[in-house]
């Protein structure tokens, strides 16, 4: 597959403290990459280098083959994008505002604009003022505008933002399309693992302001899906403490005065509730306990609770 | 390039979209508008009472009553004298009192003179009113002379002398030759002995200009024909002022400088101002437009053009200030970042906006103050400017005066929006930028007039002295002489040359420039 968008080395300072450190990765054409990180991890701060609002302090961004350090214009004519929240000359009406940014462009005709904002489903409100649209419909005429020109790379920092069920579905819809249809390399930042588990292929974790791994999505949540519990109400606790120690010791993730937690799969369950009851412990009921993919996430990148 | 086009574009339709920019340019025209309405009805009810509803002949009614009056009272003063010298014992010597009544039949004479030829009293416009005056002085002289009881050789030498020159008057005044009367005038003076030659060409001069400044036929006696003849008369006496300043070597208009003798630009400034004031009267131009009060024309359009520049300061102050912090607050500025453009591109497109509603403005406000001011007075062009360089006078036209000095007014906007445009670019807070601007710009002025009233020598280099390009250069030397000598002598202009102001507005402009692109291009955008 071929990188369209190469990112080595990058790093960057606010004052004496390091907010990106030393981060390399590659998109490739033809594919949603998930971006994802707790607040104040540095996915925004990534995204506004790569756009262009930051100065890059270290490192290399490649755009389709071209530097952007180098050849400013050329790189960023292949980018598209939205950095946090869609923001609009407000006094002017949605398609004034793709006009305009429309001129910036070469080669988008007016055409091209009724097709993006059919795209977005904007058509019967593109001639209202943008002071008049919610945050949802921000979002769509943004994305219309970040698709305008036809760029390779899509940057889209929290696209979701603001949108209702119906609306994320779509431009998830939108998002595919473009990723495996138009080849289009997709660049999606989110904190949210359950939004990137239905639209990526690919993800990589920020924290920090480092990169803690990068894979596709189906591994991570395979690794995810191996960490499942079993809540175990049990009397007396302090006793089935005791029998569990020696053999899931290290599998305990919890306990209050009524129940247990064991990280085990469900193949391990009836072993468990053996051993419990052969040692005199009773028993009330065993339920499973979904470890949502938040909490997965939690885990992998440390907590996550301190935004340094 | 293209993009950079295509970004000015943009900027332009933002700016024209702006509801505040529409409402302020509305604002200032209504101002405008309305300004021209009420300077048309106060003025012309000043002037109505002032001229219009005397007619030139109740003028002349007025005129003959008063003389009346004084040649009543001349006969009631005769008749006294006379009962003086009947009572004086036979013998007794006589002429004083005789001088004393010939002098009340003399003036009563001059009095009849005028009433009968329909000449006001003070008339600055007919020469004979003065030449009827010198007549009568004449007449005494000869009558003193005459009651001597012998004369000499020379007293009668003069005496035969004067005789002629009273006939060479009277048919003079009879046939009132002008020209020949400043003939005379001159053979005066080069007669009188104790003028230099210096003086003698001088005056000889100025009584050249009385000649081409008397219009050829008088006007009829109305209400104007009075400041008419007031003008003329300011306007000799300001050339002999100017004249007199280059024979004596000391400027003698402003009364500070009257100890220093001139120096050579001194000089040649009093030389240019001459050449001009003596243009103007050649052709008719009045020495002032500022101050003369009957021009109500005149002193409406420069009030338009006042409002409307201030219009337009509080509008490119507006638009600049918010040029560049305005997008960063809305966060707007992310569709342009976004974009393939250089950020110098993004400056640059939003500095030519910034210039396109300068020039705009200037054009609608020019269209509107000319309109307007035509509207109420007329469209009839008024008397041009006149100024001199290098000893010759060049005239520019009424509507082309104007239109260069509301282009010389409009610098000081440019460099004020420019101003806040680089605090735009800096702070990003559109109301610190707005209101420094607006600050200074209103400070400025009043700081100038406090340190130009202290002559601080360091105030040279404040940036509010060089600003005033256009009362430096087209301000008309009379008026500024006339309103200095008002406001207590001093003046409110630099001394330094105009070509160092324009040197400094540059490298200003340069800085702040710099200034603005720099902290836009290289400064992160959060």
């Amino acid at each position: 597959m071929q990188a369209v968008l190469t990112i080595k080395g990058l790093s960057k300072s606010f004052g004496r403290r390091k907010v990106i450190d030393n981060i390399s990765f590659e998109v490739y054409a033809g594919e949603v990459f998930g971006f994802l990180g707790p607040n104040g991890a540095g996915k925004t701060t990534t995204i506004k280098m790569i756009m262009g609002f930051l100065s890059i302090d270290e490192g290399e961004v490649t755009i389709c083959g071209i530097d952007l350090k180098k050849n400013y214009e050329r790189a960023m004519a292949n980018i598209g994008g939205i950095v946090e929240n869609p923001e609009m000359y407000k006094d002017l009406s949605g398609l004034v505002n793709l006009r305009m940014y429309a001129r910036l462009h070469d080669g988008v005709t007016e055409e091209r604009i009724r097709e993006c904002v059919a795209m977005v489903g904007m058509q019967n409100r593109i001639n209202e003022k943008v002071k008049k649209y919610s945050l949802g419909m921000k979002q769509r005429v943004g994305l219309a505008q970040a698709i305008l020109h036809r760029p390779r790379v899509l940057i889209l920092d929290e696209p979701t933002n603001g949108l209702d069920p119906a609306g994320i579905r779509e431009l998830r819809d939108i998002l595919k399309r473009l990723a495996h249809e138009e080849q289009v390399a997709v660049f999606v930042s989110s904190h949210l693992l359950s939004e990137m588990e239905l639209m990526c292929d690919r993800v990589a974790i920020i924290h920090n302001g480092r990169i803690l791994g990068e894979k596709p999505i189906k591994e991570l949540l395979a690794q995810v899906a191996g960490k499942v519990m079993h809540r175990f109400s049990v009397r007396p606790v302090e006793r089935a403490l005791e029998v569990l120690a020696p053999q899931y010791g290290e599998l305990i993730r919890g306990q209050n005065q009524e129940s247990v937690d064991l990280e085990i799969g469900e193949d391990r369950v009836p072993e468990a509730a053996a051993l419990l009851a052969q040692n005199g412990v009773s028993i009330f009921g065993v339920s499973r306990l979904e470890q949502s993919l938040e909490e997965a996430f939690l885990n992998i990148t440390g907590g996550g609770n301190t935004i340094e | 390039m293209n993009k950079l086009f295509a970004l000015y574009v943009n900027e332009m339709i933002k700016t024209l979209r702006r509801l505040s920019a529409v409402l302020i340019l509305s604002i200032t025209l209504v101002a405008m508008i309305g300004f021209g309405v009420l300077m048309r009805f106060t003025l012309q009810a000043a002037s109505d009472y002032r001229s219009s509803d005397i007619s030139g002949e109740d003028i002349k009614e007025n005129n003959r009553q008063y003389i009346d009056s004084l040649i009543e009272m001349n006969g009631k003063k005769l008749f006294a004298l006379q009962e003086q010298i009947d009572a004086l014992p036979e013998g007794a010597d006589t002429s004083s009192l005789l001088i004393e009544k010939e002098r009340l039949d003399e003036d009563t004479a001059r009095l009849t003179f005028y009433r009968e030829n329909d000449i006001l009293l003070d008339d600055r416009l007919d020469f004979r009113f003065e030449a009827r005056e010198k007549l009568s002085s004449l007449k005494i002289d000869r009558f003193t002379l005459s009651q001597k009881p012998q004369l000499n050789e020379e007293e009668s030498g003069k005496l035969a002398a004067l005789d002629q020159k009273i006939a060479e008057l009277n048919d003079i005044i009879g046939r009132s030759d002008f020209p020949a009367y400043i003939n005379l005038l001159k053979r005066d003076i080069d007669a009188d002995a104790a003028l230099s030659s210096e003086d003698k060409t001088l005056e000889k001069e100025l009584l050249d200009l009385r000649v081409q400044m008397l219009p050829d036929p008088l006007p009829p006696i109305s209400a104007k024909y009075r400041s008419y003849g007031y003008n003329l008369e300011t306007a000799l006496s300001y050339l002999r002022t100017l004249k007199t300043s280059l024979k004596d070597d000391v400027d003698y208009r402003s009364p500070g400088s009257l100890i220093k003798p001139l120096d050579s630009k001194g000089r040649a400034q009093i030389q240019n101002d001459l050449a001009a004031a003596v243009y103007k009267v050649k052709n008719g131009i009045p020495l002032s437009n500022a101050l003369d009060s009957d021009n109500a024309s005149y002193i409406t359009l420069k009030g338009l053009m006042g409002i409307g520049t201030f219009g337009a300061v509080i509008l490119l102050i507006m638009l600049g200030g918010g040029a560049i912090s305005s997008e960063i607050t809305s966060g707007s500025i992310k569709s342009l970042i976004v974009a393939p453009v250089r950020r110098w591109k993004i400056v640059t497109a939003k500095l030519i906006a910034l210039v396109t509603v300068w020039i705009a403005s200037f054009l609608l406000i020019y269209a509107a103050s000319i309109a307007v001011n035509g509207l109420m007075y007329g469209f009839e062009p008024g008397s041009s400017f006149v100024y001199a360089v290098g000893g010759r006078a060049h005239e520019i036209r009424y509507y082309l005066y104007h239109f260069v000095y509301l282009l010389l007014s409009f610098v000081p906007i440019f460099v004020y929006f420019v101003f806040a445009f680089m605090l735009s670019a800096v702070t990003r807070n559109t109301a610190a930028s707005v209101g420094i601007s607006m600050g200074v710009y209103f400070a400025g002025s009043i700081v100038t007039t406090f340190l130009m009233q202290f002559k601080a020598r360091w105030a040279d280099f404040l940036p509010f002295v060089h600003m005033q390009l256009a009362d430096r250069l087209l301000m008309d030397s009379y008026t500024n002489y006339s309103a200095g000598s008002i406001l207590g002598g001093f003046n409110l202009t630099s001394d330094l040359p105009v070509l160092f102001s324009v040197i400094y507005l540059i490298v200003m402009l340069f800085c702040m420039l710099y200034t603005a692109y720099d902290s836009f291009c290289r400064r992160d955008i959060k």
